[in-house]
Formats: C-alpha cells, structure tokens, sequence
C-alpha cells in the first residue's frame, strides 16, 4: 500500500484498509429542490465508481454528502459498516479531490501534501517521510519548495492527489478533478488516475460530467438524472444496454440518434422479422425485437440508433439529406437532416466517398436498434 | 566612412553611409522621446507634488525649524534661536516620557483589542444565518458615528451622578471612572476601540468573505477543526488585512484627540495626556516651540514603528 516507493510500515499513521462506502435511500432538498432522490448506491471496497450525470444533477452534491460537507435530508450514508450522518466530515477518514484543487495559497507544495498528516499530529520524521515517497511517485520531488501559484495547471492537479494519497486514506472522493486541465493533459492524467487506482487498490467515488471519463475510469458507472439514479452497472452494459433513452442518449460520443417510432402490431414478414416506421423511412427489426414488441402490443416506440451503426448504403432504408460533415481524420461525422427537420448522427470510418453538403443519402442500419418506451423511456428488454 | 559621407563614389557605399548618420539620428530621437516621455510624466505629477509640497512637506520641513527656536511667553518678545537645546530639554523631560508613556499604553490598549474584536464579530457574521444582515449592519455602523457624538454619548453614560455605567458599576455618586487615576485612560481607550471597531468589522468581514469557501472544506476533510482551520488557513489568508489593520490602527491611535479632549482634556493629573494632546497643549499655550519638538517627535516614532512594522511583520504575511 506504499505510495509508489512500496514503503513497507507507516509507524504511527494507520493506514485504513479500502472500505466500502453506502448511501440508502439518501434524499437531499435545499429548499424546494430535490437535489439527490431518494439514492441507494454502493461503492465497493476498492472499487472506482463513477457517478456521471449533467450538471445540476445532483452528483456533486451526492459526494458531498459522504464526505460530510452536506447532511442528507433522509436516509443513511455508511463508510465501511460505520454510519457517518453524525460524523464530522474531519473524522470520516476519506480525501477528496477538488474541482478547483483547493491548494491552500499561502503554503508550499511540501505543507500542502503534509497538511492532512499535521492534522493528525503524524510526528515530523515520519511526515517527511510520507512527503517524500509520496512526491516521487507523483514526478513533484523539485517542486515541493514551490507556492501552488507557480505551477502549471497539471501540477497542481498532482499536488491535489499527492494531498489525498499522502494520508493512506479509507477512500477517495474525486468532484470532477480533471475539468479544469487542457484536453491533452486531461487524457494524460486519466490515464495516470486509472493507472494510480490500479496500483493503490483504494476505493474511489468519482464525479463527472465527461462520459468519456467515465468509461475510462469507472469499473462502474452509476448514471444521475435530476437527481435519481438511472441505471448502475459496468461501462460496457451501459453502453451497450442503458436502461432508458436518457443513458443512451447521454453514453456515446457522438450521442445515440434518439427517434420517435410506429410499430404495427399487425405487420410481419414469414420469418418474424418486420420494421418501424420512422421520419426518413423505416428501420428493420430481428426476430426478437419484432417478437418483444409484437407482445408488448403498443404501436408507439422510441428508436435509438448509435451513429456508428449507420452506414452509406444505396439500398438502405432511411432518406437523408447532408447537412453538416465533420472530416476528423480517423473518422467522419455526419449531420444529416431527416424530410421531418429532426437530425441524425452518422460516424463513418475509415476512407468514405467525398460527400457533399445537399447530397441525399440513403442509410442503413446495422444490427437491432435500441427500443424505448415512448412514456417514461425504459428500455424495453429483448 | 566619412570619405564615403562626403563623397559617395558608388550607390552602394552611400547607401552605407546614409544607414550610418540614420542610426545615429535614430538614437537621439529615442533619447528624445524618453526626455519628452519624463517631461509628460513629470508635469502629470506636478499637480499632486504642489499640493503634497504646499500642505505636507513645507509644514514638516517647518516644524522640525520652528523647533529650533524658543517663544517668548508673550507675543510680543521675538522668538530665539536656541539650536538643539530645545529638542533636548524637552525630549528629556519628565513630562514627555510619561506622555510617550500614556500613548503606548493607549495604543497596545486599542489596537490589539480593537483588531481581536473585529476579527471576531467578523467571523461571528460570516455564519449563514437569517437576519445575519441585520447585525452586520449594526457591528459596521460606528463607522458612520462621529468622534464627538461618540463621546459625548460615553461621556454621559460615565457620569459619576447620572451615568449609566457608574449606576450598572454601583460607584454612582462616588468619583467617575474619567476622573480616576487607574481607569481614565483604559476608558478612553475603550471608547476608541468602540468607535472603531466598525471600521475593523468591516475590513475583516470583506476579507473573511473573499477566502474560498473549498479552502476551508479541503481543510475539514483533512482532519482540521474548527481552531485549527481558523489558525492554518483562515488567518494566514487574513494576514494581508490584518497587517492593513495593524498599521493603520497604530497610526490613528498615536493621533487620537477628539475623544481625549472631549473626555478627559489629558486628565485626570495628565494621566491621559497622549502625545499629541500633550502637543496641543504645548500650542495652546503658545509654546510653539515645544509644540514643534513634540510634533517632530511624535512623526520620527511614527515612521520608526511603521518600518518595524513593514520589516518584522510583513514578513508573515501572505499576499494572495
């Protein structure tokens, strides 16, 4: 559990073993809003969840919670088997990561890592030897002398965690940690974070808006909406099964085309296949998608298409016109405009024709499409 | 070179030239400009210079020359040349060391408290509360309360026969805390301290608002209590403000007068006889010497203490 130098011995600071962290049906108003809803959620001992969501979805405020700096309305919030709603968010034993890093200005990079061991009267020996091993395993040994106002964005970013990891702490708490970095150091360090969790074995809740993020750093992914959950599970099943349109639509890069679909009940082909009928044309259906709707019985349906499961094809199905092309070299994005006004998402790959804007296009779609109830936009299952 | 500025034989070699005389000619145009730059310079900061000269330097310069000459009891007699024996009998004197006395002991009696207080009431209103507003604006509003209603509003309620204090004390009737040895001058400086503990409030809370509230948040979460939050983060952040407060304070404290002439007139048996009282007096009587001495006294500590201040305390300060 040593921090990079694999220290054996922490002398006096226990080092807490990852623990578990609960909410059970954690509800938090600010007045008339309803900030979390209702929330039952578990992170693992040493698992990495991810709690991703839009802003304003209440999962900043949900981490808030358990790292004590807001009391939940109702329900129970536990660290390991210990309840925590009484419990001072100094003596919860977890760290947290900031947004805006929250190094303390006046301090040195040294006295910020060692700020959380002063506070546990950690002795001076041992503080510089946390310090230390810490600082090398995070590349900050020559900066340790520096005021958070002369390093870069990275840096300090590094000084943050070097803060959370000195302390060997019960878990880590992460509020959008790499929002404010450049898009390259962020892959840089979403790399260095997964890779860091890996060596540790801590257990990390971790907030973001960025499903990119999410799916790199989670080994779950609990998604938020308004503050009730949607859907938790590992990325690929939410990619590749979210439980209602507004995962779907909220996993995937770019976004999965969302379209309002007829069914007739009635329709049907020998081999038990048949189509919806959508603006621009028609989507098949497989034997099981057309047996699951034919049983539910409604004709209304909401089609989810992923844009990499369309394709240029001169027999396909749907009609549309080009309205926007994004050419990013590996691949290309097309916004294209269906007779009804809506739009629709196509990622090409690999070297396609040269397009141009005004073309009409004919698209087919590869494999079932996801199939959502019109209502309140569950999947409805296979 | 100069064969070629001459008499420039080919195109080329009068090209030289003529890139030559246009270097040396560029450079007393930069030297121009720079002098014509100053000049502009200087004439924006005239204005200020004249007033400062008129109003600030002419008078200092004057009182440290007016010390050296002694006045006549009577205006009639021409002052006397006396040279430093005048700065020298009276920085000697008994009665200026139990001035510079009363002053210090006014001073550390207002300052420190008067900033602890601040700080306090200050942090105290920082809290999220409803109708906090409302004490935040009563803590701020001696600021808008003049020298003198402030004492004559003490000064009634320190009566020895009708005050309040003297009936809340049970010494009613008995001799007034503003006529006592012992309590004058911690009465004064009370007095001070709560005319400008407004001014202080108002410092601190602006201060205390600017520190990000995540600062304090990391801190809890790294095992800091309220103390220690206060001790390792708050205060450093604070230190600008603090110093601010330090320096300025002791300056209007070495300076206070209304209230003293108002309270007490550097009595009881001069025990509250500040310098610049003890100044006052010199000057009323017509001692424009001495007055001139003491004044130049009280600027030369002035000066002296704010240095320390700048070259000890600021130091451990942290400008964000």
């Amino acid at each position: 559990m040593g921090a990079g130098d694999g220290g054996t011995g922490l002398g006096t600071l226990t080092v807490a073993e990852p623990c578990r962290l609960s909410f059970e049906g954690v509800t938090k108003r600010f007045g008339d809003v309803i900030a979390v809803d209702d929330l039952t959620l578990e992170v693992e001992a040493g698992e990495s969840l991810v709690l991703l969501g839009p802003s304003g979805c209440g999962k900043s405020t949900a981490l808030r919670i358990m790292a004590g700096l807001e009391t939940p309305t109702a329900g129970v919030v536990r660290i390991g088997d210990r309840v925590v709603n009484d419990v001072d968010a100094k003596d919860r034993d977890v760290a947290m990561v900031f947004q805006s890093y929250a190094l303390y200005p006046h301090l040195n990079v040294r006295r910020n890592i060692e700020f959380p061991l002063r506070s546990r009267h950690v002795p001076a020996e041992e503080r510089a030897r946390l310090v230390t091993s810490t600082a090398r395993s995070l590349g900050l040994e020559t900066l340790l002398d520096r005021k958070p106002a002369q390093l870069s964005g990275g840096q300090r970013q590094r000084v943050a965690l070097a803060r959370a990891i000195v302390r060997h702490p019960r878990a880590f708490l992460m509020d959008e940690p790499l929002s404010n970095l450049d898009a390259q150091l962020r892959t840089e360090m979403r790399a260095e974070l997964a890779e860091l969790h890996h060596r540790l074995g801590v257990t990390v809740l971790y907030v973001t808006h960025d499903q990119v993020e999410a799916m790199t750093m989670g080994q779950r992914i609990a998604v938020l909406r308004d503050g009730v959950l949607q859907q938790v599970d590992v990325p690929r099943t939410v990619h590749d099964r979210p439980a209602n349109a507004f995962v779907a639509g909220f996993i995937g890069s770019p976004p999965m085309n969302i379209l309002a679909g007829r069914f007739d009940t009635a329709d049907g082909t020998a081999d038990g296949t048949a189509e919806v009928v959508v603006d621009g044309g028609s989507i098949p259906l497989g034997p099981a998608a057309t047996a699951a709707l034919r049983r539910r019985g409604l004709p209304d349906v909401t089609v989810g298409v992923r844009p990499e499961h369309l394709r240029a094809d001169p027999d396909g199905t749907l009609k549309v016109t080009v309205a926007l092309a994004e050419y990013l070299g590996y691949e290309q994005h097309l916004g294209c405009r269906l007779p009804g006004g809506g739009m629709l998402t196509v990622r090409l790959t690999g070297t396609s024709s040269a397009l141009v804007l005004g073309d009409t296009l004919a698209l087919a779609v590869e494999g079932d499409p996801h199939l959502f109830d019109p209502v309140d936009g569950t999947r409805i299952d296979v | 070179m100069s064969d070629a500025d001459l008499a420039p034989g080919t195109a080329a070699l009068g090209e030289v030239a003529a890139g030559a005389s246009e270097g040396a000619a560029s450079g007393h145009r930069w030297l121009g400009r720079t002098l014509r730059e100053a000049a502009v310079g200087y004439l924006f900061v005239l204005p200020a210079m004249a007033v400062f000269a008129v109003f600030v330097f002419y008078p200092l310069l004057r009182t440290f020359w007016l010390g050296l000459f002694r006045v006549a009891p009577y205006p009639t007699i021409p002052s006397k040349f006396v040279g430093l024996s005048q700065y020298r009998s009276v920085l000697t004197s008994h009665d200026f060391f139990a001035s510079l006395g009363d002053t210090v002991e006014f001073v550390l009696l207002t300052v420190p408290i008067g900033i602890v207080l601040g700080l306090a009431l200050a942090a105290m209103a920082d809290a999220r509360i409803r109708g906090i507003r409302f004490f935040r604006t009563i803590y701020s509003s001696t600021v808008a309360t003049s020298v003198a209603v402030v004492s004559v509003i003490f000064f009634t309620l320190l009566n020895p026969t009708v005050g309040l204090f003297s009936y809340w004390l049970g010494i009613e009737g008995g001799n007034g805390i503003l006529q006592s040895n012992t309590w004058a001058l911690p009465a004064v400086a009370t007095v001070t301290v709560w005319q400008n503990i407004g001014f202080t409030f108002i410092l601190m809370s602006a201060a205390l608002q600017a520190i990000p509230e995540e600062l304090l948040e990391a801190a809890r979460i790294d095992g800091a209590g309220g103390r220690s939050r206060f001790w390792r983060v708050t205060l450093p952040l604070l230190s600008p403000t603090v110093f601010f407060a330090a320096v300025v304070g002791i300056i209007a404290s070495f300076e206070a007068f209304g209230q003293i002439d108002l309270l007490t007139q550097g009595g009881p048996d001069n025990h509250t006889n500040v310098l610049v009282y003890y100044l006052y007096t010199s000057f009323q009587n017509n001692d424009f010497g001495k007055a001139s001495v003491l004044a130049a006294a009280l600027f030369v500590i002035l000066l002296a203490v704010t240095l320390v201040q700048f070259r000890f305390l600021e130091r451990r300060v942290f400008y964000g």
